[in-house]
């Protein structure tokens, strides 16, 4: 029995080395820095060269802290139009996790 | 009655791997649309975009795919594995001059994804540059 508990203890916490996005680029357990977009439906979308970002940090999967919305993004970028989203999942050994919400317009 | 417990448990804790494997790295990839994949070899594309209404998908359209991301697991030393790379629209749609993107879609190689040893996935982007 506490064979069993220690894999799901194990699998909860591997699990929050993932992020939950429509594209995830192969994902590794060891050092991962990816950039992808969240947003997957452009239809003649003309994307604005500003950027603007905001970052949440998780550390050993117990804290999780900080701003990825993107109205933080927003802010940081001083967009008054958002024309695509992506992000970039930053993570070591799945000790400190970093997602970073990426925002471009206008 | 206690050898059944323990091919339960042992179904159990093969069912926590593989969901792990699913949750995790180990070179697994999420897109809407993923097609089968091979155990000893995949390369394929498929779509990115999956909302096509009205969208103009002609031969003109400009295409860019510059950028890639790279997966690789270290079998010999470490046995960790790593990712790296950019797959980010704008930028990939900036370096072949489209202003406005119409779709994307994006292709994979995985080789061995049996064991998660090496994968590349490209993204390409479609559009039409300024003035179009």
């Amino acid at each position: 029995m506490r064979y069993v508990a220690n894999f799901i203890l194990i699998v909860m916490l591997l699990s929050l080395c993932s992020c939950w996005t429509p594209v995830v680029p192969p994902a590794a357990l060891g050092f991962m820095n990816v950039e992808a977009p969240v947003d997957i439906t452009y239809n003649l979308t003309e994307i604005g060269s500003k950027r603007g970002e905001a970052s949440s940090i998780g550390i050993l999967g117990l804290l999780t802290f900080g701003d990825c919305s993107v109205k933080a993004a927003v802010k940081d970028g001083n967009l008054k139009r958002v024309d695509h989203i992506g992000y970039q999942f930053t993570h070591v050994v799945c000790m400190v996790t970093i997602y970073k919400t990426i925002v471009y317009g206008e | 009655m206690r050898g059944h417990l323990k091919t339960l448990k042992h179904l159990v804790v093969l069912a926590l791997l593989g969901s792990m494997l699913l949750l995790t790295g180990c070179g697994m990839y999420r897109a809407p649309v993923m097609p089968p994949q091979g155990l000893f070899i995949s390369t394929f594309k498929a779509p990115l975009t999956v909302n096509f209404n009205d969208t103009p998908v002609s031969v003109d359209l400009i295409h860019a795919s510059k950028k890639k991301t790279h997966y690789f697991h270290d079998i010999l030393f470490t046995w960790l594995d790593f990712a790296w790379g950019e797959v980010d629209v704008p930028q990939i749609a900036r370096s072949a001059g489209i202003t406005k993107v119409s779709y994307a879609e994006y292709e994979i190689l995985s080789i061995l994804p049996i064991i998660g040893l090496y994968a590349e996935f490209t993204v390409h982007v479609y559009g039409y540059s300024e003035g179009h």
